[in-house]
């Protein structure tokens, strides 16, 4: 049964040319053969090197968020009769293997949505810094939304077709984990968090999501709610 | 007698109404954008000839001093002119998304076609 499921990976980069080729290998590896890289208009050679790879990609002429990103990976997954969708960066901090959990409760029909979450269990190390800002957060997920997650900004996650259908990302940059979680709530998507191990290498540290970028992820949220 | 500020506001205000009718010419503003800026530096030069009509309009709302009036109304207008940029700002930007993802979307259309 499994085989008939078709799984799409999405992968949105911004200038990931370090890290990119082995995404896609890690991936390909573990048999997930259907990628979309999403290139989000690096300056750098991503393109070059995801198209080498033989992968599907897209390319925004200009640089637009990761949120943008995801959606157009997502629209073209749905276009081209991707059943599972899952959401995967490009910085080489997943683990393809984690795929195969995440998309099980989907294909059993538990859920719609399942939510990589690296607070599940005690394999990731997460830095205490990074740790204080991701609860921080979760608490304000909490506080918006009425959802208690263990971890609210994981970059990846499995959507069904229906769920990825029903979801519509506004939102252009990070903050589009936390408006995927208001869409699941104010849809009543059933969803599940799944642990996932987040591999903290120097380079993902440095790529990864400032402190800036997490004030910034809050204003976002705080401007969205004014205007709506 | 005519005070220094008076001056400057006047000429400031007809130099702003001259910005604004030679755009009008050029067709770079619409109608309802001429009217809403012509109006507030005509507004200006009224009331820098005749003070004592913002101070009879300051009365009414209840403040004592013409310039209070002027300056509280100026900023509340201020607020309202920085609000209606930043939805727009925000409109702009969906629609260069949206325009970016459709040719991205048609790009990868095209090259599957090709080969």
């Amino acid at each position: 049964m499994e085989n008939k499921v078709n799984i799409y990976v999405v992968v949105p980069a911004y200038n990931e040319e370090n890290t990119i080729s082995d995404v896609i290998t890690n991936l390909k590896n573990n048999n997930y053969k259907n990628i979309i890289v999403i290139d989000d208009g690096s300056t750098d050679s991503t393109y070059k090197i995801a198209k080498e790879n033989k992968t599907i990609v897209i390319k925004h002429p200009i640089n637009l968020g990761a949120g943008a990103a995801v959606k157009t990976g997502t629209d073209y997954a749905l276009s081209i009769g991707a059943d599972i969708i899952i959401i995967f960066d490009a910085d080489g901090q997943h683990m393809a293997k984690d795929i195969n959990n995440l998309i099980k409760p989907i294909i059993n029909k538990e859920v719609d949505v399942t939510l990589g979450s690296r607070f599940l269990d005690k394999k990731s190390n997460v830095p205490l810094l990074k740790k204080i800002i991701l609860k921080g957060g979760v608490v304000l997920v909490f506080l918006m939304y009425g959802i208690l997650l263990t971890d609210a900004h994981n970059g990846l996650k499995a959507l069904s077709r229906k769920a990825a259908e029903r979801i519509i990302i506004n939102a252009r940059g990070w903050e589009y984990c936390s408006e995927i979680i208001e869409e699941i709530k104010i849809k009543k998507i059933k969803y599940k968090e799944i642990p996932v191990t987040i591999k903290y290498s120097s380079y993902s540290i440095k790529k990864g999501q400032k402190i800036y970028n997490s004030l910034n992820i809050f204003l976002k949220m705080i401007k969205k709610w004014l205007i709506e | 007698m005519i005070k220094p500020i008076q001056v400057i506001a006047i000429v400031f205000g007809i130099f702003a109404l001259l910005k604004v009718i030679l755009k009008m010419k050029n067709r770079k503003l619409l109608l309802n954008e001429f009217i809403f800026w012509s109006s507030i530096w005509a507004a200006l030069i009224i009331l820098s000839i005749f003070p004592q009509i913002s101070e009879k309009i300051a009365n009414f709302f209840g403040f004592t001093r013409g310039i209070d009036f002027f300056i509280v109304s100026s900023i509340l207008l201020m607020f309202y002119l920085i609000f209606r940029i930043f939805i727009k700002l925000e409109e702009l930007e969906n629609k260069i998304t949206k325009l970016s993802r459709s040719i991205a979307i048609k790009e990868i259309a095209n090259n599957i076609n090709k080969t």
